[in-house]
């Protein structure tokens, strides 16, 4: 017993994490239709930014060299880190949100991710290169004389908590006025247009709101896990979180939280304490091609996820046996 | 002076790799109407799929590339068919296909990895001392990688001008209902047109591989920004655009190597991010497709 506890609380801690990522990126895809593919720089920025923060000056002859290492007590760096976050997710958001079709701003996040890696990197004296940071210590774990192994036992009460928040604001958001125009933006931005709607800073408020969301679950991610370093911008950690949303359910809050649980509580998590096969990197491979697999078959298959999107169709009065309700995959620019 | 020159030297052997990568990109952009994320994923199995046959079945180079390009060109087809042909025929939104060939691209990169690892390797090829041409040196490996490309370029040309299959494909990547209403199946074109993305994404990833001495599972992705640059400087569907793409980004990455040689790949960011503020159709313009 004494030896699963950590493990089931380090997954827990995990999937809580992925749970607010998810949240996050289901506002952009799930909610807005828009396709961020480097989703995980936001994570990077706030981890960076929180770990820089949390982390007092790089000590004298270590070697290492970042910005900051200010020491600032929690939750600040969290707060400044979803700051951070958002505000490149802005700028990012303002040069490709004018009336330019989806493709151009999933490229264009593209190439932010990889300038973003080529600059972490390269830049030694900002994150520390490719070593990143390390070291960050746990918030209030010495206020409370939590010993270092069990920093998860102040870490998952933090984290439920912040999950809660984000899940309420994204509630909120879900049943305001401003939920139901994003909505309309997905299903046909031109006509969202047509009626008034200022589509460019609705969605730059998306872009900010989920890429903050991103910024405070790295922040957590590099409190928990205490470092963070480039590898992080690879592919598949965006890739995850939408592995998440869209088998969870695009559009529905609790299931992208569900989907949370699935991608990174059974598969990843799961897959960590598989025997090795062959070389090192054929099992996270092979579980690669089976969360890819599974996005492409869910996407066709069930476009709704598990638990798909509670609200009736955009103007139709909610009706026994509607089985079509919207969801991206269902209907929406037709110019494939 | 003579570094100027060097770097466009180097921007010519840049903007030849560049060039292959980038019309096979533009050529499938412009005529099934969505990015292919996958595309970086589909050069490096290419170079796999090349390499495999030069080690493991001991071909000469020259008979593994074409073996590999063939044999590329008919997997890119065939898996475009069967993973994006339901999406297509079910008319699925852009949003939930740039999400399938996401989905690939991580597909790829895994079986890529699964079978050879995640090691660099290379090609053990003749020809890297370099030919001195006034203040400039090149390699016999990166003249070839030149002269290669613009043999490829002159055959894209003649293909999309002299034949009937490169004409149906204009007509597609123009306008593909007013091409359905001449009497022109999509179909066998996009076929076609996945085929020779396929082929050129191979050619693209070997020359980048050969001209980088070494890749890993990675070397397509990471490259794949810079081609989508190139892409959109020349206008989306348009493959001489894409050719003048090629030219610029090349060019515009080595001189600026000459300053900041650990950014050089990320001016093609900068100049994406221009093109996208001032002139989002291309440099050369294609209504419709913005």
């Amino acid at each position: 017993m004494s030896t699963l506890l950590p493990i089931f609380a380090t997954a827990f801690m995990y999937v809580i994490i992925y749970a607010i990522l998810s949240i996050g990126l289901n506002l952009q895809y799930g909610v807005t239709g828009i396709v961020n593919f480097t989703y995980y720089t936001f994570v990077a920025i706030g981890a960076y930014v929180a770990g820089v923060l949390t982390l007092g000056k790089p000590p004298a002859g270590s070697g290492e060299t970042y910005i900051l290492g200010l020491n600032l007590p929690f939750p600040i760096p969290i707060v400044l880190a979803a700051l951070v976050a958002g505000l490149f997710g802005g700028l990012l958001a303002l040069t490709v949100f004018r009336r330019l079709r989806s493709d151009y701003l999933a490229i264009t996040t593209l190439c932010a991710g990889t300038v973003a890696f080529d600059i972490v990197t390269n830049s030694t004296g900002l994150f520390n290169g490719p070593n990143g940071i390390y070291g960050v210590p746990t918030p209030l774990a010495s206020t409370f004389g939590v010993p270092p192994q069990n920093t998860y036992m102040v870490l998952i009460p933090i984290g439920l908590v912040i999950l809660a928040l984000v899940w309420w604001v994204a509630h909120c958001i879900d049943l305001s006025p401003y939920g139901r125009t994003l909505r309309a933006i997905r299903e046909g931005r031109d006509a969202a247009a047509a009626f008034g709607k200022n589509t460019l800073r609705l969605q730059l408020g998306v872009m900010i709101l989920g890429c903050a969301i991103a910024g405070i679950g790295g922040a957590l991610t590099v409190e928990f896990v205490g470092a963070f370093n480039p590898s992080a911008f690879e592919t598949v950690e965006t890739f995850v979180v939408y592995a998440a949303v869209i088998l969870g359910g695009p559009g529905n809050n609790l299931g992208v939280i569900l989907g949370a649980v699935l991608v990174q509580g059974v598969i990843i998590q799961g897959s960590l304490y598989l025997p090795t096969i062959g070389a090192e990197s054929l099992v996270p491979a092979i579980r690669n091609m089976v969360i890819g697999g599974m996005v492409i078959l869910v996407l066709y298959f069930r476009p709704r996820g598990m638990v798909g999107e509670t609200r009736p169709q955009l103007g139709v009065p909610r009706r026994r046996g509607l089985g079509v309700r919207s969801a991206p995959g269902s209907r929406g620019e037709a110019d494939s | 002076m003579n570094e100027l020159i060097q770097a466009i030297g180097f921007g010519l052997v840049t903007a030849s790799v560049l060039a292959l990568a980038a019309v096979g990109l533009t050529l499938q952009f412009g005529v099934t109407n969505y990015a292919n994320f996958a595309y970086g994923d589909i050069m490096t199995l290419g170079v796999y799929l090349t390499w495999a046959l030069t080690t493991t079945a001991h071909l000469n180079f020259a008979i593994a590339l074409v073996v590999a390009v063939v044999a590329m060109a008919g997997i890119t087809a065939a898996v475009a068919e069967g993973v994006m042909g339901p999406f297509v025929r079910r008319r699925s939104p852009t949003v939930v296909l740039l999400m399938v060939t996401f989905g690939l691209s991580l597909i790829l990169n895994s079986v890529i990895l699964a079978i050879w690892g995640a090691n660099s390797d290379a090609f053990q090829l003749p020809g890297t001392q370099p030919l001195h041409f006034g203040p400039l040196l090149l390699t016999p490996i990166q003249l070839t990688i030149i002269g290669g490309s613009i043999v490829a370029m002159v055959a894209i040309h003649l293909l999309l001008t002299r034949t009937g299959i490169g004409k149906r494909m204009r007509a597609v990547s123009d306008n593909r209902d007013l091409a359905r209403v001449s009497g022109i199946s999509p179909t066998p074109v996009v076929r076609a047109t996945w085929a020779i993305t396929g082929a050129l994404a191979t050619l693209a990833g070997v020359s980048l591989a050969v001209e980088a001495s070494q890749f890993s599972p990675g070397l397509g992705e990471g490259f794949l920004f810079v081609i989508f640059a190139a892409v959109i400087l020349g206008g989306v569907g348009r493959p001489y655009g894409a050719m003048l793409g090629a030219l610029v980004v090349g060019l515009v990455t080595e001189v600026v190597a000459l300053w900041l040689p650990q950014y050089k790949l990320d001016v093609a960011f900068v100049v994406l991010i221009l093109v996208l503020l001032l002139r989002p159709q291309g440099l050369i313009a294609s209504a419709g497709k913005v």
